[in-house]
């Protein structure tokens, strides 16, 4: 038999076992976020640049997917109202995260989720084969800082919001 | 055309069809790609954070 013919029979054999593995990995693929707390109480002082979150929370990112890219995001909904209070608002600018030890950032960039300004990208990471799935930790600190604008004027009040953690295989 | 040539165009061809193949099923056909109408995305998940910060009255 000609040699490029078992050579041919070899690739096609591959061919078939690594389409039916992306068949399946496809078949079985999820993406699940879980958040370590669902909430985050700050004590405010008026003009201060340092106001810690009472605790930190950590975001498990699990990715049962073949050969994906991962990136998690943080995000409000509105940059200019992320925290409100009868009609005063905190802006998603004086919200700050640090992740993973890193350094605090306001949520001030324009992402593909949440409004215009209004997060940041935490993390990424590749998921190469995905039945085993692969898990991700995000582990958040929070400050909000009361220094700009108008914010050291804030009046008093309980000022409340929703952050969003949202995971993305592009 | 020499025989090297022709082995690897085979060896490409056979190998850019799983991939190839896997990859439009994951763009096209999964359930979850609907879940944002701007920004057709797929196996995308999601929590949410309830902040509160307190301000008090200067004394």
């Amino acid at each position: 038999m000609h040699p490029l013919w078992n050579f041919l029979k070899t690739m096609v054999a591959t061919a078939v076992l690594l389409f039916a593995a992306s068949l399946i990995s496809y078949a079985q693929q999820t993406l699940t976020v879980s958040l370590s707390g669902n909430s985050v109480n700050f004590n405010l002082t008026a003009g201060s640049a340092n106001n810690p979150g009472n605790t930190s929370i950590t975001a498990t990112t699990v990715c049962s997917c073949f050969f994906q890219p991962v990136n998690v995001y943080a995000y409000f909904n509105n940059a200019a109202s992320a925290l409100t209070n009868a009609g005063f608002n905190i802006p998603s600018s004086a919200f700050q995260i640090s992740n993973n030890g890193g350094a605090f950032q306001a949520l001030t960039n324009t992402g593909v989720f949440g409004g215009a300004g209004a997060g940041i990208q935490l993390s990424n990471f590749f998921t190469i084969i995905g039945p085993f799935g692969r898990t991700h930790n995000d582990t958040m600190q929070f400050n909000i800082n009361l220094t700009g604008g108008t914010l050291p004027n804030l009046p008093p009040g309980t000022y409340a919001g929703t952050l969003n953690i949202q995971a993305q295989a592009p | 055309m020499p025989t090297s040539r022709k082995y690897r165009q085979a060896l490409a061809s056979v190998f850019s069809v799983p991939f190839a193949a896997a990859h439009v099923l994951l763009n096209s056909h999964h359930p979850q790609n609907q879940n944002t109408g701007m920004h057709p995305q797929f196996l995308a998940a999601s929590g949410t954070l309830s902040i509160q910060a307190q301000a008090c009255e200067e004394k």
